[in-house]
């Protein structure tokens, strides 16, 4: 999001911390044209989010499921936890960036809005511009301490118990002693885990409509990455094309490195796993693609803080991918000319397999079905067995991380998947796959979001080459 | 920490062979020798964290962060964005040993035998099955650990009952920041990376011309494609590309003919991140004269000039990292918004130096061997003029490995004051 205004004048004298004199967010428009391209809400399929509303109403949610656990003062420093009660679009960095660079919120009793403290001002919904502050570390003894101080200034009267959603080694030590210490009071952390992940497994229709985003632009850019797809090109190119787009459609940024794994043509070429099955999904490189690989591609971006997922098979060279404009990117259409690769009849006989079991989980999905139903549906279109690795699952949610609540086919064993009854709101990510020797199967993924009738695909892609 | 420095004096003295210098930065693999000593690299640092395990008497060391997991054993798992809830991705004993979160041997080094890598799960109790086959941890008096969650208490309290669980995470922090030789290859070549994505990126602005169609989206796509074509595939960030004076961010309206427009990012080559960041002002390019700012650009130009040679020299070995501010200080300058410099090596890490309180760096005493990204800002008028660089701390000064040139036209600017 840009910011136009000036920077404001500093007051000579000023005791104010630096990160609280950024200018104000000037466009509150998340949607506007300049920043999400016009072609990703204009095949939307749905309203765009009110992102406005969707912030409010994941507050209420989540004040709700915290005033059910008893919890009246709650602490956020998880990007997730961050994102869902303060609206903040924390950037996607590496690691190391984002555990210096950590913003926290505080929800309190009091006031219907969180506070927080960010070293991304911009960041924050224009209604919390009275409610920031300056950033604060941590990950050290001296950052616990200001965050004990800050907590005990937002948050009056101070509870003996105080929710926090993650802990870092440094707070873990030291900040419920510096509450007590501060306080003159013994006051104790709790895990609020459960009350976030309770608030998010079912999503507003708003957020929904994010995922749609989100999944519309991974889509588009996927449209552009596909005549790349010829023998020669580098897994790293097909990164670089695909994150380019992304960003010109109006991503904030990706989940995970993206996955253009080439699929081995025998169990035996490896690489070893400690369950015998498949590898998947593995880094990218710069490895050289050569005509007729298959590819298993496995990629998810962000738009205000909610991901994508987007899984699909491809064979390197194959000739079936939609036309693209020419002038979009010229020479594409000589390169997809001279090349030869069609899916083999085994290919698109795994593909098939693959479609079947797709077509029956969907069949299946509706509120009140449970997810031994969903396992049912894919097992018994798949002969009998799972299609899908032990270290997978059939299916996961989808939401601020890229796999979340509800999962299906876990090894967290038929117990779970029997307890997990479909809600209105949930998502799911169905992602089987189909591998063989020689054929390499297919593997794909389609996002649905369970709806009081049965369900709705988020997920419009095209499963060429393989379904001409 | 007298005992650690030992430590790291011992490391620093792996001298790295001519040969690999020579051949200069690069992300491919040379038959005759190779331009980083990966097997040197991995060992050294194991080293260190067994040295670091001893001065501290820990029984066995369990590391959450990535980076830690990468220093320890030089595994390349799968980057995902954001920072994560502590748990057991990698568990260290003092032997050397390493085992690894990962369900697949590709990205596992060939030092670590597969057997000792354990597979991703998504249930508890089969987690704490795996980890109590490991005996040494199972009967530790003292884990270390690189960060906390309420699940890896419960999980550790049932691996190892009783154990007391030390948090090792700035002493990991203070162990990684005394970079050895290889890791300075690789901090290079990421260096290298990050000014040939950038200079990609500022193509498309150089000329003035239709300038008015380009948005931070588009330079930040540029430089990724690059990255791309580099054979490489992460960065710290999607960058920086903004019109000053905001330095963190991606624009997504066209840039105007008056902006200064900010580009700045950092590639990562296995790991090791490298920041770079330059400013492009494009009143300086558009030759059309009605629209030239008439700022007195030669001063701002050469008051950020003085500022960026006084903020590299600070970083000198034995010098406090306050040292930084007391620069801006001593341009009467006030520092930007954000720490003026962090710590870089496998991503950004401490010191975070900035507003005294918030950034409690200033007492930090910085050492031969620290690699810091540093930044530079000056404003004028309307306008301003930042950079950041990648810089080694040597006991003569900061080296900046960081040397894109600033595209400023040939004809100098003249001021109209």
């Amino acid at each position: 999001m840009t910011s136009r205004t000036a920077s404001p004048k500093r007051e000579p004298g000023s005791t104010l911390h630096p990160e609280t004199l950024q200018p104000e967010t000037v466009d509150p428009d998340p949607l506007h044209p300049q920043t999400v391209h016009p072609e990703v809400l204009a095949h939307l399929g749905m309203p765009p989010p009110d992102i406005r509303r969707m912030h409010v109403e994941r507050r209420d949610k989540l004040r709700t499921m915290l005033d059910d656990a008893g919890i009246g003062v709650a602490v956020f420093l998880g990007t997730t936890g961050v994102s869902y009660v303060a609206g903040h679009c924390t950037p996607p960095s590496d690691a190391g960036l984002a555990n210096h660079r950590r913003p926290v919120a505080v929800l309190t009793s009091h006031d219907p809005l969180p506070y927080c403290a960010t070293p991304y001002p911009d960041m924050l919904p224009p209604e919390l511009s009275g409610h920031r502050q300056a950033a604060i570390p941590t990950t050290t003894e001296e950052g616990a301490l200001l965050l004990a101080r800050q907590i005990l200034e937002w948050a009056s009267p101070i509870p003996d118990a105080i929710g926090i959603d993650e802990l870092t080694g440094a707070l873990h030590a030291h900040l419920a002693r510096a509450l007590s210490h501060l306080s003159g009071r013994q006051i104790s952390l709790i895990d609020i885990t459960r009350s976030l992940a309770r608030a998010r497994l079912h999503k507003t229709d708003d957020e929904v409509a994010c995922i749609a985003v989100a999944q519309r632009m991974n889509e588009l850019a996927m449209l552009t990455t596909e005549p790349l797809v010829t023998p020669g090109v580098r897994q790293s190119e097909l990164t670089g094309q695909f994150l380019s787009r992304s960003l010109e459609l109006g991503c904030d940024g990706w989940a995970l490195d993206p996955i253009w794994q080439v699929m081995p043509h025998s169990a035996d070429l490896g690489p070893a796993t400690t369950h015998g099955d498949l590898a998947f999904p593995l880094t990218s490189t710069d490895r050289i693609l050569r005509g007729g690989d298959v590819i298993w591609v496995d990629t998810g971006i962000i738009f205000q803080g909610y991901a994508s997922d987007f899984g699909r098979t491809w064979i390197v060279g194959a000739r079936n991918f939609p036309a693209l404009a020419d002038d979009a990117y010229p020479g594409t259409a000589q390169r997809r000319a001279s090349l030869f690769s069609r899916p083999t009849p085994a290919q698109r006989d795994s593909f098939r397999r693959w479609h079947d079991v797709l077509e029956s989980v969907v069949a299946t999905i509706a509120p009140g079905v449970t997810g031994t139903d969903l396992i049912r549906a894919a097992t018994t279109a798949y002969g009998g067995k799972r299609p899908w690795p032990p270290h997978f699952y059939l299916a996961h949610g989808l939401g601020l991380e890229s796999a979340e609540a509800p999962l299906v086919g876990t090894d967290l064993g038929h117990a779970a998947d029997d307890s997990l009854v479909l809600e209105e709101g949930m998502i799911l990510v169905l992602e089987p796959e189909t591998w063989g020797p020689i054929h390499c199967g297919y593997r794909g993924e389609e996002v649905i979001a369970v709806t009081p009738g049965g369900c709705r695909l988020l997920t419009h892609h095209h499963y060429a080459p393989y379904d001409d | 920490m007298t005992t650690d420095s030992s430590v790291h004096t011992s490391s620093v003295q792996v001298a790295p062979s001519s040969r690999i210098s020579g051949a200069g930065e690069g992300t491919g693999a040379l038959g005759a020798a190779p331009r980083v000593d990966f097997e040197r690299l991995r060992s050294t640092r194991l080293a260190n964290v067994t040295t670091m395990m001893s001065v501290h008497d820990l029984d066995s060391l369990v590391l959450g962060q990535e980076s830690n997991a990468r220093y320890a054993t030089g595994a390349r798992r799968l980057w995902l964005s954001g920072a994560r809830p502590f748990g057991p991705g990698c568990v260290v004993f003092p032997d050397g040993t390493a085992h690894l979160l990962t369900t697949w041997e590709d990205g596992v080094p060939a030092s670590i035998p597969f057997e000792n890598c354990y597979g991703l799960t998504w249930n508890p109790s089969i987690l704490v099955n795996e980890l109590r086959s490991l005996a040494p941890l199972t009967s530790s008096s003292r884990i270390g650990v690189d960060g906390m969650s309420f699940a890896a208490l419960r999980l550790l309290s049932q691996i190892a009952p009783g154990a007391e669980l030390v948090d090792m995470t700035t002493e990991l922090y203070t162990l990684r920041a005394i970079k050895i030789p290889d890791e300075l290859a690789c901090l290079r070549t990421a260096a290298a990376v990050t000014e040939g994505c950038l200079a990609h990126a500022m193509t498309s602005l150089d000329t003035g011309a239709g300038v008015e169609a380009v948005t931070g989206r588009n330079l930040a796509g540029r430089f990724m494609k690059r990255l791309g074509d580099y054979g490489l595939t992460t960065t710290a960030s999607p960058g920086n590309f903004i019109a000053l004076p905001a330095l963190s961010g991606v624009s997504s309206s066209p840039f105007r003919p008056s902006d200064d427009v900010w580009l700045a990012s950092g590639a990562l080559f296995e790991g090791y991140e490298a920041d770079c960041g330059r400013t492009i002002p494009l009143s300086l390019y558009d030759h059309r004269a009605a629209s030239r700012s008439n700022i007195g650009w030669r001063d701002l130009y050469s008051r950020w000039a003085d500022l960026r040679e006084a903020i590299i020299a600070a970083c000198a070995a034995g010098a406090p990292a306050s040292g930084l501010l007391l620069a801006y200080s001593d341009h009467g300058v006030d520092p930007p918004p954000c720490p003026v410099a962090h710590g870089l090596g496998l991503g950004v890490e401490p010191p975070i130096i900035g507003e005294p309180g918030r950034y409690p760096a200033g007492d930090t005493e910085l050492r031969a061997g620290m690699v810091l990204g540093v930044t530079a800002m000056v404003k004028g008028g309307d306008h301003a003029f930042a950079s950041t660089d990648t810089v080694c701390v040597t006991s003569a000064g900061g080296e900046a490995i960081t040397r894109l040139a600033f595209a400023l036209p040939d004809d100098p600017p003249a001021d109209d004051d």
